[in-house]
């Protein structure tokens, strides 16, 4: 038998090509989730490892002791204990760039020789406590040179002025490592961060590394020494065991890690696993004949059925071996290149050969297990029967499959309800934390049933959608779908998995933007509010501002400063802001104002908690008011007061702030530097730098995951192809007999692009569906805490989802629709 | 005859001329080779053949296999190409047509019986009936399709699959969808080939008088003395060529050249 297979290997190497690329596929997603992951950890134990380099004793606090420890003593003792020759502190702190978008940079002190050394890309060491050292990443992001001036504000906003005097190299490290964006001196660093406690001492002794023992002996000391000053809740351990210990901690953590990455390529897998089956099916059928030949001239059913299952196994590792490869190399090009590790071949040798090895076996025997059924139902097949070829009729629904699709109705409507009933029927985060676990489980298990419930009405589905055809390769297309409906529910549905996964990931994201957008509406409605300096508005300044590019609506506000004094029992408080004129508001709002009365003013909500009596003051003209608490008009410090109000007051009122909404708060940047330029004593507030940051996380959060989705969809794609191979394989006859009664080529092509575009576009269109029920489902049972979630169609992406269905269909639809068009009646009828 | 396009042209009305009194050439072959495979190895399926067929003629083509009168069929009904000669239908010559427009040529104007695998199994009876005329998009004559069904006896099987139909009715069903487009020529490849005696016998009468009622003209191949015996010419090849041209003639006589 061994002859054979290698024969049929060779012979047949083409037809294989979609099994191998379906498992190759979904291996190589594997492998490299696997790469990526260990490259990660490898990559996080480097950094943990790495903190304590060089380091023989370390000194941290004991978070168990019940007195919160202050170590700031401590490290002067450190220092002095005879043997350390350096120390190091570590601490969080940071700075505020003085930018439009205010981003934090993370501050650390310079090490020293051996402590935590950095190395410098250009320039030298700070010296003063206003000389910084910056990382090549951020020296890159802001445009930073040795010599350069950065503005920036300390914690508690005193603004600092520094000098950058060196850039360190990082890129050769991991990105994973939080090396800090900034470096000072110690004492730069106290001064930028008054009040700042150690969260470690690290000290060395006289050689980088040291043995075990005498690391013991130099904690020893540093442990007497701390005692005898009596400083307590301070733990001392070797530079060692702190090693162990942190890698320790993180071990369970990377393996939640790797668990989490694998999510996506077990998802691929599945699907492959669909799509394999088919590739077999094809494969086997359109071989029939010769295996027949086989059981003719003695081959018993159980060789045939061997020679099938023996060649699914060298298909399986060929396809396994080729997916691990090229799965472990790019998954190591991703990691290298997106900084996870510091190199090609440092993740590389991330993953061990045992991974590799188990990944092997494991494609291979999924392939193979893929491959059984087929093989089982080819070697079933009498010897005479496929000789003269199979006699074809319209497959008619079973009984079982209507008991199926009855049961998995009732089951999918049922669970479905159940689940949609538990997620929408409360808002207390409570409960829902409480419902989530079930929720979760009647979901998978709506899922399963949903699935059922396709295997058994998809081809229906797809025929009754031919039904309003007019054109007769339509018709024909839609009818073909049922000839075998095993087959094109297992296509659709490997498609309908991958698109109900995209539309519920993408549903989920925009109902998540939608309510943060609306929450943002309520609570902070305006995008840009951009205040006069004390003297007012210039005219020029005035009309710089409204003719900035990229402001969907400009408003100028009258106002004056102003009081609000509200009495709460005997004590009556003041508060200073600024009293606004509601002169159309809206127009320059997302959301809309608080409905006001004459008489009754706007106040911050902070001021009272809910209408009350107070009064309004500018300068010596007070006028008694309703003050009413509004949670976004009026801001922080805002009194917004009708036009008639303000008018019976009698005070003079002049332009104070410009009210902006921006066409794009993704270019928020942009506008607040032009508004800079028209003035540097205009300020600038608003809640615009906020909208565009969910935007850009919700964006990021979309794309990755229907990036690591997109491979699913691909794999289901092998599968169309796959399946209309099989039909023109199946119909050449049939195609043979269009083509002599009148079908033009085109119209064979077009038949077979029908029948790609019915399965492809049902299933997307269903699984478009069922995917805004799932993403509705479980954006509602998510204990998020908002008041108010809003359920939003992300109609953009969808459409996209649409798009590429119907062009990859058409794709997909290419190859066998050249041969079946190229079939030649004369040959297709007369293999009689 | 002008070169215009087959499709208006009048069906023959009128009465019908006997079978020894033919009508114009409808199909007609001109030295017509077809070789197979290449150079010393090249096979000829057809030699030199040049004849013509009638209107409203029933015309049989006999041989031994391999003869070549699957081919001479093929190659008149625009399925094979040919190496040399010309083949041309009322008129239009096949040379140079594009596939598009040789399609076309047999959708509208050559109607098919095949022995076996006639019908797409997928759709039943009156859609395979009307499947022709569905790809071109034109509409049928109601009348002339009632007329059919109804002559063929298939009126109560027209939402039959074919896998309901008895061999017998699923020649019915393609002939009744060779006739409906009325049709220039209707070739028929052993269409009683898998059938048993009496529905060869109800078959034939079919085709007979398709012939003699409705002025069709038929072209069948058969390697039958009996289905042979039933035309209005016989025409016998061996070897790729024509090795003998008999009208009507009697059982003696095509036993003797066949």
């Amino acid at each position: 038998m061994g002859p054979l297979i290698r024969a049929n290997l060779k012979h047949h190497a083409r037809r294989y090509t979609a099994t191998v690329v379906a498992a190759a596929i979904a291996v190589a997603f594997v492998a490299a989730a696997l790469v990526f992951g260990g490259a990660l950890n490898q990559g996080i134990r480097d950094q943990v490892a790495g903190q304590y380099t060089g380091a023989a004793v370390v000194v941290s606090p004991d978070y168990e002791s019940a007195e919160w420890p202050d170590l700031s003593e401590a490290v002067g003792i450190v220092e002095d204990v005879p043997g350390v020759t350096e120390i190091y502190v570590s601490s969080y702190s940071g700075i505020e760039l003085d930018r439009p978008d205010s981003p934090w940079l993370s501050a650390a002190t310079i090490g020293g020789q051996r402590l935590h050394t950095q190395t410098l890309e250009s320039g030298t060491n700070p010296t003063t406590t206003t000389e910084i050292l910056v990382s090549d990443g951020v020296a890159q992001r802001y445009e930073l040179e040795v010599g350069s001036v950065l503005t920036a504000k300390n914690r508690e906003g005193n603004p600092l002025d520094l000098t950058v005097t060196g850039i360190v190299q990082t890129k050769q490290q991991s990105v994973m490592v939080s090396v800090a964006d900034v470096f000072f001196t110690n004492e730069g660093l106290a001064a930028a961060s008054p009040g700042l406690q150690p969260e470690e001492i690290l000290a060395a002794g006289d050689n980088a590394d040291l043995p075990s023992e005498v690391q013991e002996n130099l904690a020893t000391a540093v442990r007497a020494a701390l005692d005898e000053a009596g400083i307590e809740g301070a733990v001392v351990t070797t530079g060692h065991d702190a090693t162990e210990e942190s890698l320790k901690a993180i071990n369970t953590s990377s393996a939640a890690l790797t668990l989490m990455l694998l999510l996506f390529p077990v998802i691929a897998a599945t699907v492959a696993m669909i799509v394999i089956g088919t590739t077999f099916q094809v494969i086997f059928r359109q071989r029939e004949r010769e295996l027949a030949l086989l059981r003719v001239i003695g081959a018993t059913g159980k060789q045939v059925r061997r020679l099938m299952i023996m060649e699914s196994v060298a298909v399986g590792l060929v396809g396994s071996a080729i997916g691990v490869v090229v799965g472990v190399l790019g998954g190591s090009a991703i990691a290298s290149a997106g900084g996870v590790v510091s190199g090609f071949a440092v993740a590389l040798t991330s993953v061990s050969i045992v991974q590799v090895l188990v990944l092997l076996v494991i494609g291979t025997l999924l392939t193979t297990l893929a491959g059984f059924r087929p093989a089982l139902r080819a070697s079933r097949v009498a010897p005479v029967q496929a000789l003269a070829g199979r006699p074809e009729s319209v497959a008619q629904m079973t009984r079982k499959q209507v008991v199926t699709g009855v049961v998995s109705g009732v089951l999918t409507a049922g669970l479905g309800g159940a689940t949609a009933y538990l997620a929408f029927s409360t808002t207390d985060p409570d409960l829902k934390m409480e419902r989530f676990p079930v929720v979760l489980g009647l979901a998978v298990l709506t899922a399963a049933a949903l699935i059922t419930l396709l295997s058994a009405v998809l081809p229906l589905i797809t025929r009754a959608v031919g039904k309003w055809g007019t054109s007769e390769s339509y018709r024909l297309a839609a009818v073909n779908t049922v000839r075998n409906p095993g087959r094109t529910a297992a296509t659709g549905i490997a498609v309908f998995i991958g698109v109900t996964l995209i539309s519920m990931v993408t549903f989920g994201a925009e109902s998540l933007r939608a309510t943060s957008a609306a929450a943002l509406d309520r609570s902070a409605p305006i995008d840009l509010v951009v205040s006069a300096p004390p003297a007012g508005f210039t005219d020029k300044q005035l009309s710089d501002l409204e003719a900035i590019p990229g402001i969907a609506a400009s408003l100028v506000v009258d106002g004056a400063p102003a009081i609000v004094e509200v009495s709460e029992g005997s004590e009556v408080f003041g508060s200073e802001g600024t009293l606004v004129v509601d002169s159309g508001l809206d127009s320059v709002m997302r959301g809309s104002t608080e409905a006001l009365s004459d008489g009754e003013v706007l106040v911050p909500a902070w001021l009272v908690t809910a209408a009350t009596e107070g009064s309004v003051c500018v300068e010596d003209t007070c006028a008694d008011v309703t003050l009413i608490p509004s949670e976004g008009t009026a801001g922080d410090d805002r009194f917004v007061v009708t036009p008639a109000t303000a008018t019976n007051m009698g005070v003079e009122l002049a332009p104070t702030q410009v009210w902006m909404q921006l066409e794009d708060p993704g270019q928020y940047a942009d506008v607040i530097s032009q508004i800079q330029e028209s003035g540097s004593d205009l300020q600038i507030e608003g809640a615009v730098a906020l909208r565009s940051a969910i935007d850009q996380i919700v964006n990021i959060l979309v794309m990755v995951v229907v990036g690591l989705l997109a491979v699913s969809v691909l794999v289901a794609l092998v599968g169309i192809t796959n399946t209309l191979s099989l039909s023109v394989a199946e119909r050449s006859r049939e195609n043979g007999l269009l083509r002599a009664l009148g079908m033009t080529r085109k119209q064979v092509r077009s038949m077979l692009s029908w029948e790609a575009l019915l399965i492809a576009v049902t299933s997307t269109l269903l699984g478009l569906l069922a995917g805004a029920y799932f993403g509705a489902v479980g954006f509602m049972s998510l204990p998020t805490g908002v008041s108010e979630s809003v359920l939003a169609v992300p109609w953009v992406q969808w459409l996209i989802i649409v798009v590429v269905a119907i062009g990859a269909a058409l794709v997909a639809s290419i190859v066998p629709g050249r041969r079946a068009s190229r079939v030649s009646p004369v040959e297709a009828l007369a293999a009689e | 005859m002008s070169n215009i396009e087959p499709r208006h042209q009048s069906a023959p009305t009128g009465p019908i001329p006997p079978a020894t009194a033919p009508g114009g050439v409808v199909s007609s072959l001109r030295g017509v080779s077809r070789l197979y495979g290449e150079g010393e190895t090249a096979v000829a399926a057809l030699d030199g053949v040049s004849v013509d067929f009638y209107a409203g003629q029933f015309a049989a083509i006999m041989g031994p296999s391999g003869s070549g009168k699957s081919t001479m069929l093929n190659v008149l009904a625009g399925l094979d190409a040919i190496t040399s000669g010309s083949v041309s239908l009322e008129g239009v010559e096949f040379r140079g047509l594009s596939d598009d427009k040789l399609t076309r040529l047999r959708r509208d104007r050559i109607g098919f019986v095949f022995q076996s695998f006639n019908l797409i199994p997928t759709l039943d009876a009156k859609a395979n009936i009307l499947l022709p005329s569905r790809l071109a998009g034109h509409k049928v004559d109601e009348d002339l399709y009632q007329m059919i069904v109804s002559s063929l006896g298939i009126t109560n099987r027209l939402h039959h699959f074919p896998s309901q139909l008895s061999g017998g009715q699923q020649q019915r069903v393609a002939l009744a969808r060779a006739l409906v487009a009325a049709p220039a020529i209707i070739v028929a490849d052993e269409p009683t080939g898998n059938l048993d005696s009496a529905s060869t016998d109800e078959v034939l009468s079919l085709l007979r008088s398709a012939v003699d009622d409705l002025g069709q003209t038929i072209i069948m191949v058969t390697h039958d003395h009996h289905v042979a015996q039933r035309s209005d010419r016989v025409i016998v090849v061996r070897d790729g060529r024509i090795a003998a041209d008999l009208w009507k003639p009697s059982a003696e006589q095509i036993k003797q050249v066949a």
